[in-house]
């Protein structure tokens, strides 16, 4: 049987397309969440002794597992911690020492996922950002001159090296929430001005050299199997330095990519590299026809790709999925 | 938040600096749409735990209204 | 400039037809009309040195074509490059994980075993739209078991035809909507007080038209055009209309469409899924532009969802559509109820506007 791991309640029109498509396949199929664990009240347990390690929920039928997601932490214990009266440290503390708490327990959770076929590996997909970079650079695979610092001199050296910077988290993007608003986060250039009323020292900061684009290719890889978009963001000033900074009336071009074939060689080798399955691989081609490596991310979206491009990515996971049950 | 700032622009100096670069958009609750953004959480096992979403079909199934009566198809 | 070809982005797709072409912009929805001759070019010079094409074929139309390019250019319809093979066309297939994707019912009068019937039926097909209809009387309870029973299936949406009876009915109707969240719009019909009437829910649309019967579908209208890219792909080889359509009439008689006079059984006696899943149903599926008379020469007909029950000619199954106003070999429009040519069809089919 296949097991889809997600979050319940989402809104996720990807996610309800495979789904079509194993019930179209005749596929036997059930789910799992976080919250099968954390919320719902089912007693489950651990055990580890002279038997081994063993769980009280068996998920040992399912030979084929499709892993979107588990537990949302921030939406989690919200009433609980809403109910604390402390202080801003103490609450800060709980709440890091809980998510701690929550990721070793789910790796013990994911252990009884045995040897079935997992699409990604849950082990494997919290990927660090700058540790790919460096990987991909072995590969001989161009990345972004990259560098973490917190040093105004080494920052004002750097943007006169390199002209225009931007700077990004090194962990995933976050958003925070007040009432009616909420604050994202985008990608900018940084302004010199900023940078020179900075002081001497500031907090460790990731910063990238600006490259300069030709067009963005947005990869789904999947099993050794490469689905390239190509995204016009440099017709559009809203999207030039961030394709994410969407244009709502007037979407993008996207449209199928070809690329060339030792970059798929090298890049297949840092998916292998990562053990990841699949994901979506992020790439500027410069104006000089260069191919820069910006980042993958294990369980991206794919229904960005597989539309403009007819590619049918949901019908190619549900195959993917039914044909690894066994 | 008020308006345009953050609640962490104070420590800016002292926080990551991805966190400077930020939008603002405010979600406003259309007070005349009374009932369509209700959706009722049902346990459906087809989707399982999905919320039961309207999705509109890509072309018209029939073409009995006329342009001027149907919408965005 | 030294990106030496012009491309077409993949999704903006050429269509020739008999005086005009079009070029079917896949990914905003826009449909652009150009000259045969542009079109032509466009299709032949493609991942080719560009400006020496035109030095080589067309040099006599060098200016005009530079600056049709530099419109698609500004349109963003096409681009400059000096790698066009790295930018293939779009891969045409067509699929879709459903046996039936949409249906239609005229509810009016089935009873509530065969509703029950029906339900099960378009679960088990994987079916994802419905519209239900009601052209002379209401019945609310009918509309409330088949959304009930329409709970836990692939049902996406549903659009229901109800004629207005009085002030009460929208209240009902506000009250389904809440109810059943699937439910996409309710369009009251014949609706005399039109304009006394004060209606807040966006789901809900009040028309004056009396849409008392089957006959008021069918028209082709260039606003109605679906430009998009799994449709156009779907029309390249099947009919858009009717592929993965179900009908079930006001009599239960299973049909391809409610207007269309081939019955396939009655859901008294037969069932529905193997009906619907027979060859001899499925024929009328595989009619696409390409095989219809007049259509097939139209820069439309790929954006066009057809009609194969009101034709032009109601003995020929590969006529144009009767309610199509369009002339593709003059390229003009016209209202297509004023042609006397098509009075005679029209009391054929007993249409009466």
């Amino acid at each position: 049987m296949i097991l889809i791991c997600k979050e319940y309640k989402e809104d996720n029109q990807s996610h309800e397309d495979v789904i079509d498509w194993l019930l179209y396949r005749n596929a036997n199929f059930s789910f799992l969440s976080g919250k099968d664990y954390y919320q719902n009240g089912e007693p489950w347990c651990i055990q580890l002794d002279d038997l081994g390690q063993r769980t009280s929920r068996s998920l040992k039928n399912y030979k084929s597992i499709w892993f979107r997601g588990f537990l949302r932490h921030r939406n989690h214990l919200m009433s609980t911690f809403g109910n604390l009266e402390t202080t801003n440290d103490n609450i800060s503390e709980l709440r890091w020492r809980i998510g701690q708490e929550i990721l070793k327990t789910n790796s013990q959770i994911f252990d009884s996922f045995g040897d079935a076929y997992t699409l990604p590996n849950p082990k494997n997909i919290k990927i660090d950002k700058f540790d790919t970079l460096r990987i991909a650079k072995q590969f001989g695979i161009e990345t972004p001159i990259s560098i973490i610092t917190n040093s105004r001199e080494k920052l004002v050296t750097f943007i006169s090296l390199h002209k225009r910077i931007i700077t990004k988290p090194l962990y995933e993007t976050v958003y925070f929430k007040e009432e009616t608003k909420t604050a994202f986060f985008k990608t900018e250039i940084l302004d010199l001005e900023t940078v020179t009323s900075l002081p001497e020292t500031f907090f460790p900061s990731f910063f990238q050299a600006y490259v300069e684009k030709d067009i963005e290719l947005r990869i789904f890889y999947i099993e050794g199997e490469f689905y390239p978009m190509a995204i016009f963001s440099q017709l559009d000033p809203k999207t030039k330095t961030d394709f994410r900074n969407y244009n709502e009336e007037k979407p993008n071009r996207n449209v199928p990519y070809i690329l060339p074939d030792d970059l798929q060689k090298k890049l297949d080798q840092l998916m292998n590299k990562l053990k990841l399955n699949t994901g979506s691989i992020d790439l500027i081609k410069t104006p000089d026809k260069k191919y820069v490596f910006l980042e993958v991310n294990p369980t991206g979206q794919f229904g960005f790709t597989s539309k403009p491009c007819n590619y049918y990515l949901e019908d190619i996971i549900a195959q993917t999925l039914i044909k690894n049950d066994q | 938040m008020i308006n345009k700032q953050l609640f962490l622009d104070n420590e800016k100096n002292n926080l990551p600096f991805f966190l400077r670069n930020y939008k603002i958009k405010e979600f406003i609750i259309n007070g005349n749409v009374n009932n369509s953004d209700c959706q009722i959480f049902q346990k459906n096992t087809t989707y399982d735990s999905e919320s039961v979403k309207c999705r509109l079909p890509l072309k018209p199934i029939s073409k009995i209204l006329t342009s001027n009566e149907q919408n965005d198809f | 400039m030294n990106k030496m070809t012009f491309k077409l982005f993949a999704n903006c797709k050429i269509v020739i037809g008999a005086k005009n072409a079009s070029i079917c912009d896949l990914q905003r929805g826009n449909i652009y009309s150009i000259p045969k001759e542009l079109g032509a070019f466009l299709l032949k010079s493609k991942n080719k040195k560009t400006l020496r094409f035109i030095e080589d074929k067309f040099k006599n139309d060098k200016e005009t074509i530079l600056e049709y390019l530099a419109y698609l250019e500004k349109n963003e319809i096409g681009f400059w490059t000096d790698e066009p093979e790295r930018f293939p066309e779009l891969n045409t297939e067509w699929k879709s994980p459903e046996q039936i994707n949409n249906a239609i019912i005229e509810l009016e009068k089935l009873e509530e075993n065969e509703i029950i019937k029906i339900v099960v039926a378009l679960k088990n097909l994987l079916c994802k739209h419905i519209e239900l209809r009601f052209y002379k009387n209401n019945s609310l309870d009918r509309i409330d078991l088949f959304m009930r029973l329409s709970i836990n299936s692939t049902i996406r949406s549903v659009i229901i035809y109800i004629p207005y009876s009085s002030s009460l009915i929208l209240n009902n109707a506000n009250d389904l909507i809440v109810k059943y969240p699937q439910i996409s719009f309710i369009i009251l019909h014949s609706c005399d007080k039109i304009d006394l009437i004060k209606n807040l829910n966006p789901k809900i649309k009040l028309t004056s038209r009396k849409i008392d019967s089957r006959h008021h579908c069918g028209t082709i209208d260039p606003k109605l055009f679906s430009i998009k890219l799994p449709v156009f792909m779907e029309s390249l080889k099947f009919n858009s209309c009717l592929n993965k359509k179900l009908s079930i009439d006001i009599n239960g008689d299973i049909k391809n469409c409610p207007s269309m006079p081939k019955s396939y059984g009655n859901i008294k006696t037969d069932d529905i899924e193997t009906t619907a899943s027979s060859n001899v149903f499925k024929k009328s599926w595989s009619i696409h532009k390409d095989l219809i008379s007049t259509c097939k020469d139209c820069e439309f007909k790929y954006v066009c969802t057809d009609c194969r029950a009101y034709l032009e000619d109601p003995k020929n199954q590969l006529s144009k559509p009767l309610k199509c106003g369009y002339d593709p070999y003059k390229g003009v429009w016209e209202n297509w109820s004023k042609n006397p040519l098509k009075q005679k069809v029209k009391e054929y089919y007993h249409i009466e506007l």
